[in-house]
């Protein structure tokens, strides 16, 4: 026996064409500031959007709307085919978040930080038990999990926040500056693993301000400025559409970056003028 | 259980989670020290002295309701008594139990609803006041249970908790209402005056009750069946001990009625609106970036902190007190319970002449709000949720010594002079001598600054540097207010000794002052050793 939401997903889901994330005019404001502007994006199942904007372009906020963080001030935003704004709740089981900044529980051990996760997720305790020792083990931290968190490195508390996100097996990714602080070796193998989850069919929405990383990995990219979409297409449209022969040289074009050769120059006679 | 919280709406395996996980932190945050090692030991030997303090209050009131032949009276000292307890608590330890959004970052994104978030964060402050209240009542209720016999102590025991989750739930509830009719960018001033507000009532209640007990003569007087007893909130409980002895008379059955009317009130208020849009209201205060209007020019660390490592704890003071909302209400919330002090100290006429002997009075309030008011200041200064900002401190060429004494200077600067000013004044309004208030005040504000030296020499730590403590605060302002009190009895009984010539005046003003420099010494000895150990924290 089908239920209302399943029925309610399940036409949502047709209407936006299997599209995983789908926004449509999304705009949120603090007081007089616009933080973003009528974003209207999708996603679909198994792709890995990159998504790019210089700071305070309005990526994060895009984020914490999508993941039911903050309210957007106006338009729509489906998430795992529900509205993020009306069902939190079940885009909430259905999504997988690594935020910007590595906020944790410093107090609790790794272990006990994933424990804690799997209860709110209601994951079977055994299973919860199986998968947080198997993840932590994976992304080497099998000798530490029994230690506070307070005492890792940036790095290792990146690794953990990843292990969470994975933990209760998410339909869509949400992954702001994932690799932040890991090493070249980790970082080696989240790169590979997010394209193993992709070919699984889960969705991922990868923010970077790494460019050669977002080309290589994801299967399109947005640009967002000062809260506004200015780019949609794989690196290489973007590169032809911009008359650009890098992603880094067609990001500046399209977000009114400087020379910075220039910019450099002038950081220098600044310094030296004080 | 599992049935109970589904009848509010909360998911009970999450908010059991979340409940322990918030528990186990405080906990270990409250361990969170220079040595890792041992960290559980020393958390543990910290709440066996705290399960100690309160058992010896516990013990005094159990004593005072052996004596008291009034069941009525007993129970409203002891409610009254609870009431203060759990109120001290919660205003300066769970102030933002519901309000902060500090972990909402954490968890913002997990499938929790909001009234399981709400329900948790509720359940947090609530095990805390009831562990307080155990803790303080057994004794009591102890000797109800012996004295009076198994009906009553049963009351006793109702009454007590009854009272404790009424002021704990009251004072949160009012957070949480205040959450949500206040916009998230005004919400942190608002609070404030909420904080002060509800300071007042709280230490007022405690003090008017206090007075009206030591006038009744506790042991054998009876306390008025009017009807204005009603106005008393701990009367409402108390009344359950009249109730379950036989006693039940027309006021007695309102009161019970109005606490249980109050109490079912609260749980509804907090269980619908409030719980409901909890989350969104987070979210809110967690994204509000709405700044304060910024001082014209460049930042102010006041005349007298013109460079160096005392402007920047200056500037990085006045900033605190403008922005972080739990320094600010750390230190309003200390203002009520000392101009309370005051007002008491001029009601008992402790604010005559200080040269003049005063046989037979005990300590002067307003002399014990003086020497507490830096001195309560300190862990404001010192623990803040902004800790690991401190790296600051130990990657630049800071002298350590010089910044531990700027905090102090600030301390002194911003707060105790403009207190002692306040103090001054009064004490001219009622003795007319202005040589003997500005010699008195002086010699206050000395032995005050000691006291504080002597807390930095004890705990001497950078500014806003260690991570906040649970459950802590309330415990060591108690503690400092018993040792204050002997010292101002001290002071009280030596004064007409010390005021008796100028050259005894002038003895009592260089043995303080010598001892601040003996102190200064100490301190400065005692910051080089530790800065041989000491590492950051964050």
């Amino acid at each position: 026996m089908l239920s209302v939401k399943d029925i309610i997903r399940g036409l949502t889901t047709l209407l936006f064409e299997s599209r995983m994330i789908h926004t449509e005019h999304l705009s949120k404001s603090y007081g007089e500031k616009r933080a973003l502007v009528d974003l209207s994006l999708s996603v679909a199942p198994g792709e890995i959007l990159g998504f790019l904007g210089p700071n305070g372009a309005g990526k994060s906020t895009t984020v914490k709307i999508l993941t039911g963080m903050i309210r957007a001030t106006s338009g729509r935003a489906v998430v795992a085919g529900f509205d993020i704004a009306t069902d939190p709740l079940e885009v909430k089981k259905r999504i997988g978040y690594v935020p910007e900044t590595a906020a944790l529980y410093d107090g609790l051990t790794a272990s006990e930080y994933l424990e804690l996760v799997g209860c709110l997720h209601h994951l079977d305790p055994k299973t919860a038990a199986t998968r947080r020792l198997e993840l932590l083990d994976l992304f080497g931290l099998g000798e530490v999990v029994d230690q506070r968190m307070t005492e890792f490195s940036k790095g290792m508390r990146q690794k953990v926040l990843i292990a969470s996100a994975l933990l209760h097996r998410p339909d869509v990714l949400f992954l702001d500056e994932p690799l932040d602080g890991l090493d070249a070796n980790a970082a080696a193998v989240v790169k590979e693993l997010l394209k193993k989850l992709a070919e699984q069919g889960r969705t991922i929405l990868f923010c970077s301000h790494i460019l050669e990383v977002v080309e290589r990995i994801c299967t399109r990219i947005v640009v967002i400025n000062d809260g506004r979409p200015v780019a949609n297409g794989t690196a290489a449209e973007i590169r032809a559409s911009t008359g650009a022969t890098t992603l880094e040289e067609a990001f500046s074009h399209l977000t009114g970056g400087r020379d910075v050769g220039q910019v450099a120059s002038e950081f220098l006679s600044a310094l030296d003028r004080v | 259980m599992r049935r109970l919280a589904a009848a509010f709406g909360v998911d009970y395996d999450q908010w059991k989670a979340l409940t322990l996980v918030a528990l186990k932190l405080d906990f270990r945050g409250g361990s969170f020290g220079r040595s890792r090692l041992g960290a559980g030991a020393r958390s543990t030997a910290v709440l066996v002295s705290q399960a100690i303090f309160y058992s010896v209050y516990g013990l005094f009131m159990a004593i005072v309701v052996w004596a008291t032949h009034d069941l009525l009276l007993a129970g409203t000292v002891l409610t009254t008594y609870i009431t203060f307890m759990v109120g001290t608590t919660v205003l300066l330890d769970h102030n933002s139990a519901l309000t902060s959004p500090k972990d909402y970052a954490i968890l913002g994104f997990r499938p929790v609803s909001s009234r399981t978030y709400f329900a948790s964060r509720l359940a947090n402050a609530l095990v805390y006041t009831t562990a307080i209240t155990t803790i303080t009542a057994y004794l009591p209720a102890l000797s109800f249970f012996v004295r009076h016999g198994a009906l009553v102590g049963f009351a006793a025991v109702v009454a007590l908790y009854g009272c404790s989750f009424f002021t704990a739930l009251s004072i949160l509830f009012g957070y949480g209402w205040l959450m949500s009719v206040v916009g998230a960018d005004a919400l942190k001033r608002a609070l404030s005056y909420v904080q002060l507000a509800m300071s007042f009532l709280i230490y007022g209640g405690y003090f008017l009750m206090s007075q009206v007990s030591r006038s009744l003569a506790l042991t054998s007087m009876s306390l008025p069946k009017a009807w204005w007893m009603l106005l008393v909130p701990p009367m409402w409980f108390a009344a359950y001990l009249d109730a379950a002895s036989g006693q039940l008379q027309p006021i007695e059955l309102a009161a019970m009625a109005l606490s249980v009317g109050w109490l079912v009130g609260l749980v509804a208020g907090l269980g619908n609106r409030l719980s409901l849009s909890y989350s969104d209201r987070l979210a809110a205060i967690a994204a509000s970036t709405k700044p304060r209007a910024a001082n014209a020019g460049r930042s102010r660390g006041g005349w007298w902190f013109r460079t160096g490592e005392a402007r920047a704890v200056a500037v990085l003071v006045r900033s605190q007190f403008r922005n972080d909302q739990r320094f600010r209400m750390g230190v309003l919330s200390i203002l009520p319970m000392t101009l309370l002090y005051v007002l008491l100290g001029v009601r008992d006429g402790n604010m005559h002449d200080p040269f003049i002997a005063s046989p037979g009075r005990g300590p002067s309030l307003v002399t014990v709000a003086v020497l507490m008011f830096p001195s309560m200041l300190k862990p404001a200064l010192t623990r803040s949720d902004a800790f690991r900002a401190s790296w600051v401190f130990f990657a630049c060429p800071a002298d350590r010594l010089r910044i531990i004494r700027s905090a102090k200077n600030v301390l002194v600067a911003f707060f105790l002079l403009p207190y002692l000013l306040f103090i001054g004044a009064i004490f001219l309004y009622f003795s007319r001598n202005l040589w003997h208030v500005v010699v008195h005040v002086a010699l206050l504000g000395l032995i005050s600054h000691l006291v504080l030296q002597a807390n930095v020499l004890l705990d001497p730590e950078l500014p806003f540097s260690r991570p906040m403590q649970v459950n802590r605060r309330a415990n060591s302002i108690i503690m400092l207010m018993v040792v204050m009190f002997l010292i101002s009895g001290l002071l009280q009984g030596f004064s007409s000794t010390l005021y008796q010539s100028p050259a005894a005046t002038a003895i009592a003003f260089g043995v303080v002052i010598t001892s601040s420099i003996v102190m200064e010494w100490l301190t400065r000895a005692r910051v080089e050793l530790q800065a041989r150990s000491l590492e950051f924290e964050g």
